[in-house]
């Protein structure tokens, strides 16, 4: 559960959102992971350990971003070395507890360049 | 037939000033006839006519001030009070005369005992005993032989016992008077009014009551019929609750004085009256501006919900806009970051062919967005027209599965089939398949990927077609919200789309004067039966 994997979480619902975003990260020489909803993303941190970067939406079905958080903080994922976290999503208004968990908020439409310029001062 | 309630003294005035002037005017005509029947009886006593007159006159002149004089009125207590005192000097002045007839003394001692008795205060009784005593010490010194036939002792004796009885009696009477009043005054300063009555007139009221329905004094509402006060239905209500002795509140309608009609809320007890018969204490509430009160809030609710629902709209649709809008964006801005990189594959046909057919599909669905929107504001304004045809429904199921077929396949749905042949209905092609397109898309939407159930089947003149999912289904205290607008039964945050689909398809359905119905479960799938005429 503790591993790090090098790879960055994408978790988004729309199949071309989701498509056009990984062709971007990994045209910029990132691995990335894509899920459909919370769900499958807890599932794969379980399997597979916590994630360099996560991108998160936040209306997804089945499970949304802000459940996904919730589970995050009750298998203390926030704890020792957590994942940093950027929000994906087009709404305007962030519940104040999603707020303070996530380290960026960007709005949708995606202005690729700041995308790029966040991760990289993430990854340092 | 009136009642009024028993009460042993009028608590509120004092003694009244009708029974001093009744006592005034008895004792005015009974002293002058007794007077009479003594010349009768006693024909050789000392019993002279002006004298007579005098005293009795001295009754009458007060009795007649009590019309003219406020003075009198106001003082009628110390007034009485002189009538009697200058009758006892009356009797004195005869008693001298007649000293030696014994006859006259017990005459005098019943006289004084009669009089005492009738003195309405304390202190006026008091200063009655007084004066006696002083009369009767004067009149011993100057016949002192009197004292031999027990004048003295004997009046002495009576008086001290008329006047402790007489003391307990009125101490009893003004602490029992003073309770009362507190009751009465607590009682008058509650905000709710309040009643006893025997089940027909009311008994007794306190003064909110008497306000509340629109009366000015007690006196005209005690003795009334109790359901004179309220409407018909609501004396209805009230015998049932008085015949049952319920003890819950209830509400009822009153009756105000001018013939208004308010809404009261009413508690009653049942209490058993002195005779055995059952009466009741009753406690009333006007609640007009509690009613008022629950309409504001009642419209204020409606109007923060209907806020409530136009911002979750708001908010759900700019995310909804905003979803394809922003995969335009990434596919532009990727091409974008090709072009600058001069990446040979950047205008490549296969990436060109990609490009075009995201952004292609994606402008669709902003247009079926938009398409819904501009669907419902028709509705609304009941612009909603269709163009009827004889449509085979097979073929517009086989239609629409057809132009959905890649939905259907990227989300793994089986598709079951259970179709009649051939059923025809009178149908808006577009409208209908709009209304399937819908109704598939809930149940890929939901269905967890499970197959999905389409029926159609033909049964007298009514065409019923379904589509089933496997999925989550809907719990029933939702199942009736699913219709309406901007409405879904799961919270926003899971699934995206603008929650107008079923309230679109119901529209359409109701506009071919068919059916639109939901039959399911939570965890065993959702049913949705369209049932429309047939050909």
């Amino acid at each position: 559960m503790n591993a790090i994997t090098n790879k960055i979480l994408l978790v988004e619902d729309d199949i071309d959102i989701q498509d056009n975003l990984r062709a971007f990260l990994e045209m910029e020489n990132f691995e990335v992971e894509s899920v459909a909803n919370g769900k499958q993303a807890i599932e794969l941190m379980q399997k597979e350990g916590r994630p360099r970067l996560i991108l998160l939406d936040l209306m997804m079905p089945i499970m949304n971003g802000y459940e996904m958080l919730a589970e995050m903080k009750k298998m203390n994922l926030f704890k020792g070395n957590p994942s940093p976290i950027i929000l994906l999503s087009a709404a305007t208004d962030i519940e104040e507890t999603a707020r303070q968990q996530v380290t960026k908020f960007i709005r949708k439409p995606i202005a690729l360049d700041k995308l790029l310029l966040t991760i990289k001062e993430i990854y340092g | 037939m009136k009642k009024k309630a028993e009460l042993p003294y009028n608590l509120e005035e004092g003694t009244p000033l009708t029974y001093y002037r009744l006592i005034l005017a008895i004792s005015g005509v009974v002293y002058l006839l007794w007077w009479y029947l003594t010349d009768y009886f006693l024909p050789h006593s000392f019993n002279p006519i002006y004298s007579r007159l005098v005293a009795t006159s001295c009754l009458w002149l007060i009795f007649i001030a009590t019309y003219f004089s406020e003075h009198v009125r106001k003082h009628i207590d110390f007034w009485f009070s002189v009538g009697a005192w200058s009758v006892t000097l009356h009797f004195y002045y005869l008693f001298y005369n007649n000293r030696a007839d014994l006859t006259w003394v017990w005459g005098c001692y019943m006289a004084v005992v009669a009089v005492a008795a009738m003195m309405q205060t304390m202190r006026s009784m008091v200063s009655y005993v007084l004066y006696v005593a002083v009369l009767s010490i004067i009149i011993n010194y100057f016949s002192p032989n009197l004292s031999t036939v027990l004048f003295l002792p004997g009046i002495l004796t009576i008086l001290v016992v008329g006047f402790v009885g007489m003391r307990s009696r009125l101490k009893l009477i003004s602490q029992v008077r003073e309770s009362a009043l507190q009751i009465r005054r607590l009682l008058d300063a509650t905000f709710e009014g309040m009643c006893l009555h025997d089940g027909e007139f009311i008994l007794d009221a306190n003064d909110s009551m008497v306000k509340m329905f629109g009366y000015n004094h007690r006196h005209e509402i005690v003795g009334k019929p109790i359901f004179a006060l309220c409407t018909v239905e609501s004396a209805q209500l009230g015998a049932i609750n008085i015949a049952t002795q319920t003890e819950s509140s209830y509400e009822a309608r009153g009756v105000h004085k001018n013939g208004s009609v308010f809404p009261i809320e009413i508690r009653a007890k049942t209490y058993t009256l002195k005779d055995g018969a059952l009466g009741r204490v009753v406690a009333i509430q006007d609640i007009t501006e509690r009613k008022k009160n629950e309409q504001t809030k009642i419209l204020f609710e409606a109007s923060q919900e209907a806020l409530r629902i136009r911002n979750e709209f708001i908010s759900i649709a700019s995310h909804e806009l905003k979803t394809p809008l922003t995969s335009i964006k990434l596919q532009t801005q990727m091409t974008q970051i090709a072009a600058e990189k001069n990446e040979a594959q950047a205008y490549s046909p296969e990436r060109m062919k990609k490009f075009v057919n995201q952004i292609d599909r994606q402008a669709d669905r902003l247009a079926n967005l938009i398409e819904d929107m501009l669907d419902v504001s028709r509705i609304s304004l009941g612009k909603l027209s269709l163009d009827m045809q004889p449509t085979s429904l097979n073929s517009l199921i086989e239609e629409t599965l057809e132009s959905m077929a890649e939905l259907i396949k990227q989300n793994g749905n089986e598709i079951i089939r259970k179709l009649d042949t051939q059923v025809v209905a009178n149908i808006d092609r577009f409208r209908m398949e709009q209304v399937l397109i819908n109704l598939l898309t809930n149940a890929i939407k939901y269905g967890e990927g499970k197959p999905i159930t389409i029926s159609l089947s033909k049964r007298g003149g009514e065409a019923s077609l379904s589509v089933q999912d496997q999925g989550m289904g809907i719990a029933k205290e939702n199942q009736e919200r699913i219709f309406a607008r901007f409405e879904r039964a799961v919270a926003a945050k899971n699934i995206s789309g603008l929650g107008l689909g079923l309230y679109i398809s119901q529209q359409i359905v109701q506009a071919h004067r068919g059916t639109i119905i939901v039959k399911s479960a939570p965890n065993e799938g959702a049913c949705f039966i369209v049932n429309i005429p047939a050909e």
